[in-house]
């Protein structure tokens, strides 16, 4: 086992791991039941409540028990009534399988207070989980409604929403993201694909041209790129003179064809400098050369 | 129009109105003695006895040489009520009669007789009598001191007898003071010197000049109507010493004198005369007698009507005295008690208790710090006490004159003792009582001493006190060692520090910090801001030094009468340095054994007044020195000597030869490079009709000689009335003063300039006239001319800076009255404009600018001081000594020759000026001195403190009085009123606060990221 505990970098270490919000939970329990069982718990102050909600959490996703439910009665006891212990309870359950109790608590919880976001993003994680996406939807469009700058939430009603096959919904989804961080180039990316999948090619290929401008050489979407030019290359003429007219596109032929070029030189170039194989590198050529 | 005036009168009010109380000083009733300090004295008793009157209680009556009246509380010392006389108006007889006391002084040629009120001090009646003979044609031989005045209450309230001039008896009601019958002598070659009163009759007994001795001659007056018949005794007296009279009143009265081998009596009224052999004195009846070596004198013992007395004899190994009685019945003399020989001499009085038993004590100082008082009934034979005093031989000099006094058993006694330096002690058994260092009445000339600081001083002792080869042995460890101990013996006096640190902290009481050192450890330093100094003080005999903190209380006094006659001047010459204490030398006359006066110089330590011992060089710098000459002038000179750094002093005798002291090789070369630029002026003193310049020849001998360089004759009938000097301690902040236009008049700084009042007396109304004199080439810079001024009334000039203050007082018709003149001397009229050459010399032809206005003064002035401040940028205060006796500060900005006599323009508001009013108000809030009679001033010294705003201010004369004045208020300290206490209680207050809040917020932030 561990020959030496260092308490002061396992608090920083989950204090990190807190602030990034990463899922390291194995981590997160080691160090966590080490400085609850070796006592430092109380050392820690006012700090030492979130750590417990850390590793509570941590323990439920490593399904163990015994450290959750220490965590969580040290908790209770501190915070009786608190609704983000009623939360963690929830979880608990939920950790159980006990989804329909989870959520009458969490219903339970928004009876009190209906702003109470942790509570119904549990309830649409309930839903979820239960298989029932239709709720889901209704009750994440219901809360973004009101949050419409959370991000992941529009996150996950666009894949939600992708189950459903309903492209248009869910590329409206991303195009809030990209409202809310236009810096971020795999909200670009995916409402790329999401534009590609719903045959719209004009714009995706715009989108896909400024995933490369915001990321340089990301090969999803120098491929993406690729599959654009290729579609609109193999168009007829009129489809395409229509098409630029109808979408108002700023390209001309010219400027596809030599498009697919610059991708087709990018892509071999990135995987000839990879080299994890002599084979994957032919393969990739092989498809590029299919597809033109 | 209307409307525009209102604003403005508007604002010009509330411009004076801020005038105004920026300038008020003035202090609050509670605030009176916290910094300043009253001493009151009387001067020298000349006469004084117990009173005693029904249920009053006993007090203590005084008259002093300083013409005061006094009544003292014997349990305290404190003064009950003083009368201050004129300082020309002597007072020649103080007696105590049932509640009254009647004082007779002399003024002029007139003698005014009061009655008082013993125990208030009120004037009940006055009567002044003239005409008493004015040929004084006293014989030589006579003693100076022998009573020309006695006063005599005769019996059965027949009125008050007055002797006057020997020559004059007078007879006034009790009463009412009114005169009942007055005779006068026509013989002048009789001189009387006592009056007794017996059985309605009245007797005068004097002295007449025959061939080569004096005969007793009796005058006989009926008291009733003053009718008087004149008689001779036939007896011959050598001197007015070897004659004493006795009784009277209910007893016979009985003349007492030494002829040839016998001691004679007569019975006033008769003719008889009794006589006893000395030699039988000697060798049978008082056995201590037998060792007699000298006369014998008579000593009167003022029993009033009692007829014991004493006859003194010194012998051989000392002196011894005897009790006498005159038998009233018989006449003849009664051998009462041999007071035996003692080496010592002794002092005696006497008095009598409830029964009417004689108590006789006998004083004497047994040893430099014991004195011993002997109580003895004589009657009786009984020894009543032995009692052994604490008394500083070093300090008051011998025993002058005692007053004895006893309770109604005798068991203890009280007694006022007058020692040589002019103080008073009072005595009770064991103890000293109170005691009064009347010395200072007498003040010649007081010094600000600088004390060193405390690091400095502890260094001293710690280190630098050792010498230079004892250093060499010392190793560095032991030396560390040494040094770690002090620290460690200093740490004892560390929470006394603190608390006095904290509370002066809090309460804003520097002086806290002072106190706890005197308590604790004597050690003279300075404070935070230099409030502490020392007043050193020359009297007539003796060296005071004062502390100006601790209400004056004296640090140490030395008593010169052995070596010096009179002080003349006393000198800082060094002030506190690491190394060395501060230095003063004071100088003296004495007379040698040849009767030739000689010089006295003595260098004394500052901080302990004793001698000067130099480490080094001894055989160059005795600590007393003398010198044969008869000094004309003594000066300070800027210059120090570069082995102990002391400044030079020079000596100018009447041979107009100078000496310089120290007088050492490298003295002399230091004083040889400065003399070239050193001219000085003689014959400037009050009353003097001419001034003269000199400077010191060049040669290498010592004593230098000295040449005249110029004379300056004063037109006929004038001579010097004041005299005023820059005073060597001013600072200057500034070149220049500043006009609201910021232009600038350049000041007129001459250091060689003196100003210089005459007063023309040949027809009265007097003149006055103003003299500006350089006194390098003696040339006249500036002269004004004052006519109709009062001679009467002291003229009064002082300079500081480029201002010069006189004070005069005005004989016009429209507007008689006291003037105050201010001057001001500028480089140019113009602004801007300065003299032409850089450097500026006596020798150039150069005059200032002056510019001058003239003010009624509310009051007369005995005496003008200048606040002076660290770096001179206060602005300056005149403190005039009234004739009120109070203190009296007029700002500078008051007395200003610019102020405009027209509406003040915006420039003149710039500069501040305030408009020119023809009087300097009277107003009591400059009054610095409050309600306090500080009587007698004759000078006002001031010294800066280390806080630019503060000046330290000691008047002195009669009364010392100590302040600290700040002209421009006290802009550099925190108010009194600032407090610092609630300061502190909010910051606690504000701690405890986030204690008790900071877990609650704390937890509450804790629940609301929960909750």
């Amino acid at each position: 086992m561990m020959v030496s505990f260092d308490y002061k970098s396992a608090v920083t270490t989950l204090h990190e791991l807190r602030k990034s919000g990463e899922r390291k939970s194995d981590l997160v329990v080691t160090l966590g039941e080490n400085l609850i069982h070796q006592g430092y718990a109380g050392k820690l102050g006012d700090e030492v409540w979130a750590v417990y909600e850390q590793i509570f959490i941590a323990a439920l996703d490593l399904g163990n028990d015994q450290l959750a439910i220490k965590c969580l009665e040290n908790l209770d006891k501190r915070f009786p009534e608190s609704p983000r212990v009623k939360i963690l309870k929830g979880m608990k359950l939920e950790a159980e399988d006990k989804l329909d109790a989870a959520l009458a608590l969490y219903e339970d919880i928004l009876k009190d207070d209906d702003a109470n976001i942790a509570a119904i993003k549990r309830r649409i994680a309930v839903f979820k989980a239960k298989g029932q996406d239709q709720q889901a939807i209704e009750a994440l469009t219901r809360y973004l409604d009101a949050f419409y700058s959370d991000s992941e939430s529009w996150l996950e009603l666009s894949a939600l929403y992708l189950n459903f096959h309903l492209y248009q919904q869910a590329g409206f989804c991303l195009e809030e993201l990209i409202l809310l961080q236009p810096q971020n180039h795999f909200y670009h990316l995916k409402y790329a694909e999401i534009l590609y999948t719903s045959d719209n090619i004009t714009m995706s290929l715009k989108e896909f041209c400024r995933v490369v401008e915001l990321c340089e050489d990301n090969v999803r979407a120098l491929c993406g790129i690729k599959l654009c030019t290729s579609r609109l290359l193999n168009l007829p003429i009129s489809a395409i003179t229509s098409s630029s007219s109808s979408t108002n596109s700023p390209f001309d032929m010219k400027t596809i064809s030599d498009l697919n070029a610059l991708a087709v030189e990018r892509l071999s170039t990135i995987y000839s400098k990879k080299r994890r194989g002599g084979s994957s590198a032919n393969e990739i050529t092989d498809w590029l050369n299919n597809l033109s | 129009m209307r409307r525009l005036l209102a604003p403005r009168i508007f604002a010009f009010v509330i411009l004076t109105l801020t005038l105004f109380v920026e300038l008020v000083s003035s202090l609050y009733a509670n605030q009176a003695g916290v910094i300043d300090w009253h001493h009151q004295y009387i001067g020298t008793p000349k006469v004084s006895f117990f009173h005693k009157f029904v249920s009053r209680g006993a007090y203590v009556l005084i008259a002093s040489d300083r013409n005061v009246l006094a009544s003292i509380n014997v349990r305290s010392g404190n003064i009950d009520w003083r009368q201050v006389f004129d300082e020309n108006e002597n007072i020649l007889a103080f007696k105590g009669y049932e509640n009254t006391a009647i004082s007779v002084s002399q003024r002029d040629n007139d003698y005014i007789v009061r009655s008082w009120e013993s125990h208030s001090g009120f004037m009940l009646w006055e009567n002044r009598i003239k005409n008493v003979r004015i040929d004084k044609n006293s014989n030589p031989i006579i003693e100076n001191d022998a009573p020309g005045v006695d006063v005599i209450f005769a019996a059965n309230n027949l009125g008050i007898l007055i002797l006057l001039e020997g020559s004059t008896v007078i007879n006034l009601n009790v009463t009412d003071g009114s005169q009942m019958w007055r005779s006068d002598l026509t013989d002048s070659s009789t001189i009387f010197y006592k009056l007794v009163e017996f059985k309605e009759k009245a007797y005068g007994v004097g002295l007449k000049k025959s061939f080569s001795s004096y005969t007793i001659e009796v005058i006989t007056y009926d008291i009733t109507n003053g009718i008087s018949k004149l008689q001779s005794l036939n007896s011959k007296v050598g001197n007015i010493k070897d004659m004493i009279v006795l009784g009277g009143s209910i007893q016979d009265g009985f003349i007492i004198w030494n002829e040839g081998g016998f001691i004679r009596v007569n019975r006033l009224g008769t003719l008889v005369i009794e006589q006893s052999s000395l030699e039988e004195l000697y060798e049978n009846v008082i056995p201590s007698f037998a060792n007699a070596n000298g006369k014998l004198a008579l000593l009167d013992l003022n029993l009033g009507s009692r007829t014991e007395f004493l006859v003194e004899v010194p012998t051989k190994e000392g002196n011894t005295a005897a009790v006498f009685k005159v038998d009233s019945e018989s006449g003849r003399l009664v051998a009462l008690y041999d007071l035996e020989e003692k080496s010592e001499n002794s002092l005696y009085s006497a008095t009598f208790d409830k029964n009417s038993r004689l108590i006789i004590s006998r004083s004497r100082v047994v040893a430099e710090d014991v004195a011993k008082v002997d109580i003895i009934a004589p009657g009786t034979g009984l020894v009543l006490g032995n009692y052994e005093i604490p008394y500083s031989l070093n300090s008051y000099g011998d025993l002058k004159k005692t007053v004895l006094d006893v309770d109604s058993k005798a068991t203890g006694y009280r007694m006022l003792v007058t020692s040589a330096d002019g103080s008073i002690h009072f005595w009770k058994d064991h103890d000293m009582v109170w005691k009064s260092e009347e010395s200072l009445a007498h003040t010649i000339e007081a010094e600000f001493l600088d004390l060193p600081e405390r690091k400095l001083w502890t260094q001293e002792v710690d280190e630098l006190a050792e010498q230079p080869e004892e250093s060499e042995t010392i190793s560095p460890l032991a030396r560390y060692i040494r040094r770690v101990k002090t620290h460690i013996e200093q740490l004892k006096d560390f929470p006394a520090y603190l608390t006095a640190y904290v509370q002066r902290f809090i309460i804003g009481d520097h002086e806290a910090e002072l106190r706890f050192t005197d308590k604790s450890k004597f050690s003279l330093h300075r404070d935070t801001f230099g409030f502490r100094k020392l007043l050193i003080f020359v009297t007539r005999t003796k060296l005071v030094a004062l502390d100006t903190i601790n209400k004056g209380q004296i640090i140490w006094s030395r008593y010169f009468g052995n070596d010096v006659f009179e002080f003349n001047k006393i000198f800082i010459v060094r002030s506190s340095t690491v190394k060395y204490p501060p230095l003063v030398v004071a100088i003296g006359i004495q007379r040698d054994s040849k009767g030739k006066i000689v010089t006295r110089l003595f260098r004394l330590n500052a901080l302990t007044g004793e001698n000067f011992i130099p480490t080094e060089n001894e055989k160059y710098f005795p600590s007393e020195l003398s010198l044969p000459i008869i000094t004309k002038r003594i000066l300070k000179l800027p210059v120090e000597e570069p082995d102990e750094r002391t400044h030079i002093i020079a000596l100018i005798d009447e041979e107009l030869k100078f000496h310089i002291y120290p007088n050492h090789e490298n003295a002399v070369k230091a004083f040889i490079q400065f003399a070239p630029s050193f001219y000085f002026t003689l014959s400037d003193d009050i009353g003097e009709k001419s001034l003269k310049g000199y400077k010191v020849v060049k040669n290498n001998v010592q004593p230098f000689d000295i040449t005249e360089v110029w004379i300056l004759n004063f037109p006929e009938g004038e001579s010097i009335a004041a005299i005023g000097r820059r005073p060597q301690n001013e600072k200057i902040a500034s070149l220049g003063r500043v006009l609201g236009d910021r232009s600038v008049l350049y000041k007129y700084l001459n250091p060689h300039l003196v100003a210089i009042a005459t007063l023309s007396t040949s027809k009265t109304p007097a003149t006055l006239n103003i003299y500006l004199i350089d006194i390098v080439k003696g040339s006249i810079l500036h002269h004004a001319t004052h006519e109709n001024v009062g001679y009467l009334h002291p003229i009064r000039i002082a300079q500081i800076e480029n201002s010069i203050v006189y004070h005069f007082w005005s004989e016009n018709y429209n507007e008689k009255g006291y003037v105050a003149v201010v001057y001001e001397l500028y480089e140019s009229e113009i602004k801007d404009q300065r003299f032409e050459s850089p450097v500026f010399s006596s020798f150039a032809h150069e005059r200032p600018y002056v510019s001058a206005q003239a003010y009624m003064f509310p009051y007369g002035i005995n005496a003008i001081g200048v606040t002076i401040t660290k770096h001179g940028i206060a602005t300056r205060e005149f403190l005039f000594a009234l004739d009120t006796d109070q203190v009296f500060g007029v700002s500078k900005r008051f007395l200003d020759p610019r102020r405009p006599q027209r509406v003040l323009t915006n420039e003149d508001k710039e500069e501040m000026l305030i408009p020119y009013d023809p009087a300097i108000p009277d107003n009591k809030k400059w009054v610095l001195s409050y309600h306090l009679p500080v009587a007698g001033i004759r000078q006002i010294i001031t010294s800066p403190a280390l806080l630019e705003s503060t000046t330290l201010v000691l008047a002195y004369g009669l009364d010392l009085w100590f302040t600290r004045e700040a002209p421009s208020k006290t802009f550099d300290v925190l108010s009194e009123d600032f407090s610092k206490g609630t300061l502190l209680a909010t910051i606690f207050g504000l701690i405890l606060g986030i204690l008790i809040t900071k877990p609650m917020v704390r937890r509450k932030k804790v629940n609301a990221r929960w909750y």
